[in-house]
């Protein structure tokens, strides 16, 4: 079964209500990444600057499946396709749906390694994801 | 009357009820059956005639058993099996005859014919159940009572038929089941007055007129099984063919491929609202949608993805219109929304936003990346009128502003756009004559080595001046000739006049020319291309053409093998407005570029826009990596400039070091940068 990776970018439109974006932000992941367990998909979701950026892997037909539905979603808006490519192995084979949030570890320097990602991302996505992983590697005892 | 007396005297008034419950239920049912068997043909006309006969006959059957249960009389009673049955035979051969004539098409034969045959059935049947009904006693019949029973019973079902002819009125089927009732009831009750019974003195009560209660009341039961079997099998039957009917009704409204509401919903309900309105109903708003890219989908990934498409876009819309909108499939890629209670722009804006933005996203499909949007023009009544024609005609001049307007947006309806639509209309005419007589220039806009200053090509740019509205701009006129599928002509043109134009420079000086998406897509631009160059004699390695990341997303495959023909002509292609859409190595690894040109907007902010600065840098190392030339357009100003050159960029292009003039005056800027060489 070919297996491909999306990245997308859109910016974000959570609702000012009652809850942080920080507690929403774990809702939304949360709810993604039950709903990704059941499709086998894996991924990362990256906030930074009002700015989502995600990284979807799994089935080709279920990438695309799952990326429609996100397309339906009126939790954020201009949505950017960056890159969708046939990938031999999967990258965050480990997680169904990690979460990197700005502000989540005011300490570290994770905001910065963030705004580094989205740079990077407008450039060279291919080192945009692989940038991605290893922030996620170095950040996972924090944010798990 | 004596038929009166006999129902209160003669009769236990609880039987009499029990029976005439029977026998009403028994009779609608009866003549709702009737009216479908005379409505069918064919076998299905066999089976309810059948059926109808049986329900019938059982309904009045039983109608009679029970009432002759309580017909009381001093007089032992006992029962004769074989004619009881005869008499059930008699109720429902009678009446499947009656129907047979009732379904002719002679309002006589089926009126005169089968109504008194039913009417006759159901005496014929009362009658034979009394012979069967044996009394000991001194029995004496009434004539004439028996003939009015007749008459009753026949003059009754007739009208019941009469009534039952009529297949469009609903309620005649309560007439005539009444009627039906009536002549049951009737004739049991006249019946029974022509009959009187004197028990004989000496004889006592026998003990058989229990079995007889016991047997009357399990025929009574099996007939209401027969009749409630009747009921079902009708019930069931109408749900079947009502499940039917909403499907068919389901189908003429809606659109088969998405199953939104269709034309002729969309129409209806349109004018219902007009209708509304004008009666003091909720204003609305009517919103046309249309989409800005969906053609070449079909012709590129074939029709089975552009349907999946459309689905998409359907199930997108209904997300962005509100629950109770209705959402409209009115075209092949035309739709429309009805939004209910919107009372000012704002609320109408709100919605088409959503709407547009929820169009531009891309889409997936069977690993090809589809960048459709959509446009939406907006009418709101009563505002902008309250007749269907003029809100349609009204939102369709806004959705063309729209589509004019750069496309992948929204226009609510004005009275000024009539003005822009005009001026659209006669853009399209002059453009039309335009592309025949040649009205177009090119002016050059000079390229610059970064590192020595020195003019190493120039970009042709296309220019028209219209006769009526003066200078028009590319961004205005190009996408215009688009739709009007004149951009292959004036773009073979523009390439065939450029480069007679760049043979006469001097050979170290190379040209750019544009090409468009749509241009991409022509299998023939190599070919083109091929003839240009022929034409002018320009060798083919001073010529580059730019192409958009646009143009690689939609096509793939054509364009890598366009494009590829093209290099293998000795032809270069660059990359124009790198870095605002698709920016993926994967295309710069698959397409045949050499050359890299940043977009403008990056390079605007520089240097002070901390994120400009770095995707233009980390363009720059791109560049050398790949071993492909960059260019930055747009520079402006000297810091940009010193920027570009410290970040080593090969090329630059601007308004800084020279704006696009004409051949002649470009010629003389050659020839200038010649001399001053030679000094
Ligand atoms: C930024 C963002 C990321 C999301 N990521 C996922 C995801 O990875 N997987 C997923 O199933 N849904 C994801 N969703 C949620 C979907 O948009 C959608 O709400 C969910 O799939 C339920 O869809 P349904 O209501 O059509 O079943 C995401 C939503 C947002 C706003």
């Amino acid at each position: 079964m070919p297996i491909s990776r999306l990245l997308y970018t859109s910016s974000a439109r959570l609702e000012p209500g009652p809850q942080t974006i920080d507690k929403q932000l774990c809702r939304l992941a949360g709810e993604a990444a039950l709903l990704n367990e059941e499709a086998g998909i894996t991924g990362v979701l990256v906030y930074v600057e009002e700015q989502f950026i995600q990284v979807l892997e799994g089935e080709s037909a279920v990438v695309e499946e799952v990326f429609e539905r996100i397309c339906c979603d009126f939790r954020h808006a201009q949505i950017k396709l960056i890159d969708l490519i046939p990938v031999r192995q999967r990258m965050f084979a480990r997680w169904h749906m990690a979460r990197l949030c700005e502000g989540a570890d005011p300490e570290s320097m994770l905001d910065d390694d963030l705004k580094n990602i989205r740079y990077l991302l407008g450039v060279n996505a291919r080192a945009a994801v692989e940038r991605m992983y290893e922030t996620l590697i170095s950040y996972e005892d924090i944010d798990s | 009357m004596r038929i009166i007396g006999c129902i209160v005297e003669d009769h236990n008034l609880w039987f009499v009820l029990i029976a005439a419950i029977m026998c009403v239920a028994g009779s609608m049912v009866s003549a709702t059956l009737f009216r479908r068997t005379m409505a069918e043909e064919g076998p299905a006309w066999v089976h309810w005639c059948f059926l109808s006969a049986v329900t019938a006959g059982a309904a009045t059957w039983a109608t009679h058993f029970i009432a002759m249960l309580g017909y009381q009389t001093t007089a032992p009673v006992s029962l004769d099996g074989v004619l009881t049955v005869i008499s059930a035979l008699i109720a429902a051969g009678g009446i499947g005859l009656g129907l047979v004539l009732a379904s002719s098409t002679s309002a006589r034969i089926a009126v005169l014919g089968g109504g008194a045959t039913i009417g006759f059935a159901i005496s014929a049947m009362h009658y034979v159940g009394m012979f069967a009904y044996r009394v000991d006693g001194i029995v004496s019949w009434d004539w004439r009572y028996v003939l009015a029973s007749l008459a009753i019973a026949m003059v009754c079902a007739g009208s019941a038929i009469h009534l039952l002819r009529d297949q469009d009125n609903g309620y005649r089927v309560w007439q005539a089941g009444m009627l039906l009732a009536l002549a049951i009831i009737g004739l049991h009750f006249s019946g029974m007055a022509a009959f009187s019974v004197t028990a004989m003195a000496g004889y006592s009560q026998n003990g058989d007129s229990d079995a007889f209660a016991a047997l009357a009341a399990a025929i009574g039961m099996v007939a209401l099984l027969i009749v409630g079997t009747g009921i079902s099998t009708y019930l069931v039957e109408r749900k079947a063919s009502s499940d039917g009917e909403n499907r068919i009704a389901h189908i003429a409204m809606h659109d088969a491929l998405t199953n939104l509401a269709n034309r002729r919903q969309f129409t209806e309900a349109l004018a219902g609202e007009c209708n509304a309105i004008d009666s003091g109903g909720q204003p609305f708003a009517l919103m046309m949608v249309d989409l800005d890219r969906f053609k070449p989908i079909n012709d590129t990934l074939g029709h089975p993805a552009g349907d999946l498409v459309l689905q998409r876009i359907a199930n997108r819309l209904k997300l962005a219109a509100r629950s109770g909108d209705i959402v409209a499939r009115i075209g092949g890629d035309e739709f429309a929304i009805i939004a209910f209670g919107v009372t000012g722009v704002a609320t109408a804006a709100e919605i088409a936003e959503r709407v547009v933005e929820v169009l531009s996203r891309p889409m997936v499909i069977d690993g090809n990346v589809v960048e459709i949007s959509g446009s939406v023009g907006v009418a709101l009544a009563p505002d902008h009128g309250t007749e269907p024609d003029a809100l349609v005609q009204h939102a369709d001049i806004a959705l063309y502003s729209a589509k004019h307007h750069g496309k992948q947006t929204y226009r609510v309806f004005e009275p000024q756009l009539m003005e822009v639509i005009q001026r659209q209309r006669s853009l399209e005419a002059a453009l039309r004559r335009a592309s025949m007589r040649d009205e177009f220039r090119i002016v050059y806009q000079p390229v610059f080595c970064s590192a020595k200053g020195e003019i190493t090509g120039a970009e042709a740019l296309l220019r028209w001046t219209c006769p009526e509205h003066g200078e028009i701009s590319p961004t205005e006129f190009i996408p215009i000739a688009e739709e009007l599928g004149l951009v292959a002509r004036i773009g073979a043109d523009v390439l065939r006049k450029a480069c007679k134009d760049a043979a006469s420079w001097p050979a170290h000086i190379d040209l750019a020319v544009n090409v468009s998406p749509v241009q991409l897509l022509d299998p023939r631009l190599p070919q083109t291309v091929a003839q240009a160059l022929a034409d002018s004699g320009l060798s083919p390695s001073r010529l580059e053409l730019e192409i958009t990341e646009t143009a690689l997303l939609n096509n793939d495959e054509a364009a890598l093998r366009t494009l590829t023909q093209i290099r293998d002509l000795g032809v270069r292609i660059s990359l124009d407005d790198f870095g605002t859409g698709y920016s993926s190595l994967s295309y710069l690894h698959r397409f045949p570029i050499s050359r890299i040109k940043i977009d403008k907007s990056f390079v605007q902010k520089l240097p002070d826009d901390v994120g400009s600065a770095s995707i233009v840098r980390a363009i720059a190392q791109l560049g050398s990596s790949l071993s492909m030339k960059i260019t930055a357009e747009g520079i402006e100003t000297d810091s940009q400039l010193s920027f570009i050159k410290e970040h080593g960029c090969d090329e630059v292009q601007g308004f800084l070091t020279g704006r696009p003039i004409a051949l002649a005056d470009f010629l003389v800027l050659t020839g200038q940068q010649a001399e001053n060489v030679e000094a």
